[in-house]
């Protein structure tokens, strides 16, 4: 029996990018190729508002038979595209790629996807206080799991590397694949006769084609490694490897460069002091059955706490040299090309006293906070670092670090530090999971300014009201803490954290708050 | 200059009888209007006909040839009333604007339109903006349609029969002495596809052969006792002259099928749906010939009551496929059914999506329950059933996966954007006086009622900021603070705002948003852009006219100068003088500006002269992943990136190669003393000697003092 030839039928392409990041162009192309080979197509797209940088959607269909072939007839081709009879889809970003799976549109039976897989983050995910990023490898899992074939590499670094636009990679992995039923060569021409940058598109079309068709012509990025590792004296690191457990280590040592780095071998060496008790505590109490989880935690955030951000830091971190070849490299400065870098620093009564002696740091603050406005007393400069005079101020305070632990400053954060380790040790006390709670809620005190004042509030009261009244009950408030910790992050203006506090009063008749029966169902 | 040009598009507008014509769906009903003999046109730019009218400006030569009147008009009421130049004179004329926001302000204008009626065919072609990626509260225009007595169009979604009906449109307008409307949903609008054309016709009266005479009639009046006379005309002459006309020239569709107990009456917008979703059952091919009968109705108002009654009789049940609600359909077509005793039972709203657009996966779900509920033989239930479980399960799959869904990716601000520094500001001066209630309005603006700013109690319409602001003005603590774009000023803020304001003496800060452009919808002109369409000075100000109906609290302000604009807020908020006090915030549209000095950098760097780029950054090793500067931007380049310290979970702040270097990051910096890990790059491109100079012995000074090698 003669093997009939499968009935053709309306091939699906969805395409998912943000406003503004070409996939109108990408359709045209597409559009463009399939339309040279006779075949009756049509393309569609919702940009609306969503062009100015939301996600926005392109559908194409077409009928892969020559209108000549066709007679009077004329396939049906639809507007929307329906679960499960897509064909291809590509998206210009990770996360649409998954929105797409997300869906349905992704069908396992007979959907291709290409996809880039770098992160363009939406707006809650970077405005989040803390980490708030969508996990990326489950993104991934998804579209590999439910795609029939999944393509997915950095498209990104290949535009920015051939000087083109996403659209030309794009089109260059979706040839690749060879999913949809046209020659590579017509998407080739298309994008050879696109006009002025039609060289760096065809470029990116190409270096896109390979992604796909051969092995290894995706670099496998390579880790970033942490800026300026100072190795710790050997006097230093052999007191972590001497003591601490195995899998802490690298935070130890991690924590001795940078303290190293921030003040003197003195200092790191007080670093170790601080946690000799932890470990001690961790190491008494099964520390390996949690993951020595109270041990990293706590070194982690003391390390950061004890290395707090003050002027003497912040002009040593800006005038390194790494530093001004980052910036350069970031800017795509060419070798001959000057660089001019202007700071934007508006130090405050709190950064001033970082620099003057207790006695006199104490009278100053007390007179700035006698009207609770010490947000008023910043002095506002621009200074530029590439100059001599410019940089030479910016290390003659970072010089100033000698007198840092004598300040006004390093006093109050001492205390801080003493105040939270105690607590830490003391939830841990009551149940280990309680303690690495306490341990971070740390990250609270973070930040410059109104965020530093903002945050060492949160974390005063988080202390004040929840973990000490548990502690002196005895009782394990890890879950409470946890919760107050995160809900302290979601919102800066912390009405959701100041709501989970103790005695936050019932106020049901809020003003525009709508009875829940109103509010429409799910 | 709008944002995007259809200089080359246009072109196909000339292309003549028997030749194909490829485009876009919007370029399409612009040749069917050429094909109709219009006499003039007219509109008010709103997605998703925004382009609509960039066609029709770029189109100007060919216009000006068959001597048709282009006016870009102030609002859509504008539009609306320009067509009663058609209720005297046999002169053809169309209108394009956004519904159901447009149709809403046109509505006065369409119903004194409406009523007289006219003598020359008036098309008035609508972007209806129901469904996925709409900007506007979700309403049908089909209300309008029937209280006002436009007939309404609902074309399939095929450039041929959307430029067939074009045509058809004007010749029942002239048959019936009616305004006929013609709906466009989004995806129709920017759908491409191919027609066979046919030739341009110039009108007999145009800007080529002017109207000689006036035209008076009494009966033409909005008046009574013409208007009583009017709607007994709508009743007694017009509606049986519309169905006659539907009917005789088939302009609804039947599809006959081999289902004998079921049958769908869908919209004609609906109908590449409709048909998907029997493919996916088995129900039909490739080629759109189904096994269930349709009854595809190009025209939706008014219904043609023999031809449903006649596809009803005989069937156990139709399905109304009508998106959204109420389902003015379905209610006429029940009460059609009972008036003439036919036994069949009339589904609708009980298994089609009530709320919302009839995407494929909406479609699919309804046929599927429409079919569940009234079984046959016919259509068996097995691959229907199939197709939906299909798709729930590949669904659930992804959502167990995924586990949450992923985040939504909302419009904001664009990189560059000179409202976003208003909006910092006002977040900043929040953060100083305390929450003040914002009275937002219709615009790019609006966003920032959006995360991260969140600023915006209130969007009442075009141009109603400060309208909508009254009830409030007297009654709080704190001043109310209105914005307004320079688009909305124009298009009604001007007299329904800020003269009323005035006249009534209220209190209140007025911020007016003027990005010199109507930016949101494509960069069309406005008064104060300086130029009109034709670029033709037009000398017009916000200022002038602010003062000119007796404005005097008046500021203008830079928008990218954050700390200028918190101190004028707050002292506006603050002050104890009653009126009302406008800012003025200054700042170019930075897509339009963009556009406008790329080439010219292009050109310079290409002569070699010197040029200055600058960007932001941020330092990593600083920066304490707090975000604070991310909560007041928004910019798609400031992002974050991972942090490479081992010490550090959070991602930290991250400025992307996107930056444009537009200074907002280091001026909120600056005003919110948020931290000193911002920096401004300069990079001097084509240095002369003096810059290079400067920078070798500065490189080699700080080389050293870096205890490296210079650089």
């Amino acid at each position: 029996m003669a093997k009939t030839k499968p009935r053709p039928r309306t091939f699906g392409i969805l395409i998912a990018a943000l406003g503004g990041e070409g996939g109108g162009v990408l359709t045209n192309w597409l559009v463009q190729a399939i339309s040279s080979c006779g075949y009756y197509v049509q393309s569609t797209s919702i940009p609306g508002v969503a062009q100015r940088t939301g996600g926005t959607t392109y559908y194409i269909e077409f009928y892969p038979v020559p209108i000549s072939e066709l007679g009077n007839r004329r396939p049906n081709l639809a507007l929307t595209p329906m679960p499960g009879r897509v064909d291809v889809v590509i998206t210009s970003e990770l996360i649409e790629a998954a929105r797409a799976v997300q869906g349905g549109f992704v069908d396992p039976k007979r959907t291709t996807l290409i996809a880039s897989s770098h992160r363009v983050f939406a707006i809650a995910e970077k405005s989040a206080m803390g980490d708030g990023t969508f996990d990326s490898d489950l993104a991934l899992k998804a579209c590999h799991e439910m795609a029939a074939r999944a393509v997915i590499f950095d498209m990104e670094k290949i535009a920015a590397d051939e000087g083109t636009v996403l659209s030309s990679v794009m089109i260059g992995g979706l040839a690749g694949t060879g999913a949809v039923p046209i020659p590579a060569a017509k998407f080739e021409a298309v994008v050879a006769n696109s006009g002025r940058a039609a060289e760096a598109s065809l470029a990116g079309y190409h270096r896109g084609f390979r992604a796909v068709t051969e092995v290894g012509a995706v670099e496998t990025p390579t880790p970033a490694s942490a800026p300026n590792t100072i190795a710790p004296p050997s006097f230093l690191a052999d007191r972590v490897s001497a003591s601490w457990p195995v899998e802490t280590q690298y935070v130890g040592m991690a924590a001795l460069a940078r303290l190293i780095d921030y003040q003197n071998n003195k200092y790191a060496a007080l670093y170790l002091e601080h946690m000799a008790p932890v470990i001690a505590f961790d190491r008494a109490h099964r520390g390996a059955r949690n993951g020595w989880q109270l041990t990293k935690e706590t070194a982690r955030y003391l390390a950061l706490r004890m290395s707090y951000e003050d002027i003497m830091r912040v002009a040593w971190l800006k005038t390194r040299k790494s530093r001004f070849d980052r910036i350069r490299e970031e800017a795509r400065a060419g070798d001959h090309e000057p660089v001019r870098i202007t700071e934007f620093l508006k130090p405050g009564p709190e950064e001033f006293c970082a620099l003057l002696p207790i006695g006199v740091g104490n009278w100053l603050m007390n007179r700035v906070r006698r009207n609770g406005n010490e947000s008023r007393y910043h002095m506002g400069m621009h200074i530029r670092s590439d100059t001599v005079t410019g940089f030479l101020t910016m290390r003659i305070l970072a010089a100033l670090r000698g007198l840092r632990k004598r300040s006004w400053r390093y006093a109050q954060e001492k205390a801080q530090i003493e105040t939270w380790l105690g607590l830490v040790l003391r939830a841990a006390n009551v149940n280990y999971r309680f303690g690495v709670e306490v341990a971070e809620c740390a990250n609270l005190i973070k930040g410059y300014g109104n965020t530093y004042r903002r945050g060492v509030a949160n974390f005063n009261r988080l202390m004040a009201e929840i973990v000490m009244p548990a502690i002196d009950a005895n009782r394990n408030a890890a879950k409470k803490v946890a919760e107050a910790r995160d809900s302290a992050l979601a919102d800066p203006d912390g009405n959701q954290f100041v709501a989970l506090l103790p005695g936050a009063e019932e106020n049901g008749a809020r003003a525009g708050s709508r009875a829940a029966a109103l509010s429409p169902g799910e | 200059m709008p944002e995007r040009s259809f200089a080359k598009e246009v072109k196909q507008l000339r292309v003549g009888a028997g030749e194909v014509f490829e485009g876009e769906g919007i370029l399409a009903v612009t040749k069917g209007l050429l094909q109709s003999g219009v006499s003039y046109v007219g509109g008010y730019q709103g997605a998703p006909v925004s382009h609509l009218t960039d066609v029709l400006n770029d189109a100007r030569d060919i216009l000006d040839e068959l001597g048709i009147h282009l006016e870009t008009c102030a609002n859509e009421a504008g539009a609306a009333a320009m067509l009663g130049a058609s209720i005297n004179y046999p002169i053809r004329g169309a209108v394009t604007f956004k519904s159901i926001v447009g149709t809403n302000v046109a509505s006065d204008a369409l119903s004194n339109l409406a009523s007289p009626g006219v003598t020359g065919g008036a098309l008035i072609v609508l972007g209806e903006d129901y469904g996925e990626g709409s900007s506007i509260i979700q309403e049908r225009t089909h209300a309008v349609a029937m209280k006002s007595q436009v007939w309404l169009l609902d074309p399939k979604p095929d450039l041929k029969t959307i430029v067939d009906l074009t045509e058809k449109a004007f010749e029942l307008s002239e048959a019936t002495n009616t305004p006929v409307m013609m709906e466009l949903r989004a995806r129709v609008c920017h759908m491409s596809g191919r027609f066979e054309a046919r030739d341009n016709v110039a009108a007999d009266l145009s800007l080529n052969n002017p109207i000689q005479e006036p035209y008076y009639n009494q009966d033409h009046i909005s008046l009574p006792p013409s208007t009583y006379v009017q709607e007994k005309l709508k009743i007694e002459v017009r509606w049986p002259a519309a169905i006659k006309f539907i009917a005789k020239n088939k302009l609804n569709e039947l599809h006959k099928g081999r289902v004998k107990e079921t049958g769908l009456i869908v919209q004609g917008g609906m109908y590449t749906g409709v048909i998907r979703a029997l493919q996916a059952f088995g129900l039909a091919d490739e080629f759109g010939k189904t096994d269930v009968p349709l009854l595809v109705l190009n025209v939706v108002y008014p219904l043609v009551p023999d031809e449903i009654a006649n596809f009803c009789k005989g069937k156990k049940a139709v399905l109304i496929v009508e998106e959204g609600q109420p389902k003015f359909m379905e209610h006429e077509i029940k009460s059609l059914v009972l008036d003439r005793s036919i036994k069949t039972k009339v589904s609708g709203g009980d298994v089609m999506l009530m709320a919302g657009e009839l995407n494929g996966e909406a479609m699919l779900r309804g046929l599927s329950d429409f079919f569940k509920k009234h079984r046959s033989a016919e259509t068996a239930l097995g691959p229907i059933a199939k197709a939906v479980k299909e798709m729930d399960n590949i669904q659930a799959r992804a959502a167990d996966i995924l586990g949450q869904p992923v985040p939504a990716r909302p419009p904001g601000f664009c990189t560059g954007c000179p409202e976003r520094p208003i909006f910092s500001a006002l977040k900043l001066v929040e953060e100083q006086v305390g929450k003040v209630h914002i009275s937002a309005d219709i615009g790019c603006h609006t966003f920032a009622a959006l995360a991260p700013f969140n600023l915006g109690n209130t969007v009442l319409g075009y141009g109603l900021g400060l309208a909508s602001s009254t009830g409030l003005s007297s009654m709080m603590k704190r001043k109310v603070v209105s914005i307004m774009g320079d688009g909305g000023f124009w298009h009604n803020g001007l007299t329904t705002g800020v003269a009323n304001h005035i006249f009534n003496q209220d209190d209140g800060v007025l911020v007016i948003v003027a990005n010199g452009y109507s930016s949101a919808t494509g960069h069309q002109h406005i008064p104060s852009t300086g130029t009109n369409a034709r670029d033709m000075e037009t000398g017009m100000s916000i200022e002038q006219a602010l003062r000119g109906i007796g404005v005097t609290q008046i500021e203008r302000v830079d928008s990218f100068s954050v700390g200028k604009m918190i101190t004028s807020l707050k002292r506006a908020i603050t002050s104890t003088r009653k009126g009302l006090s406008v800012i003025i915030a200054e700042g170019e549209c930075m897509l339009a500006r963009q556009r406008r000095i790329k080439p010219k950098i292009a050109a310079a760097l290409k002569s070699g002269k010197r040029v200055e780029r600058v960007r932001f950054g941020v330092d990593e090793e600083t920066c304490t992943g707090d975000h604070s500067c991310i909560r007041l931007s928004g910019c798609p380049t400031l992002t974050i990136k991972e942090s490479r310290d081992p010490l550090r979970k959070d991602p930290v702040a991250h400025v992307t190669n996107g930056c444009i270097g537009c200074g907002n990051c280091g001026e909120v910096a600056h005003a919110a003393i948020l931290c000193p890990s911002f920096h401004k790059t300069t990079i001097i491109q084509n240095p002369n000697l003096l810059d290079r100079m400067l920078f070798g012995v500065r490189s080699r000074v700080i080389g050293w003092l870096q205890g490296g090698q210079a650089a």
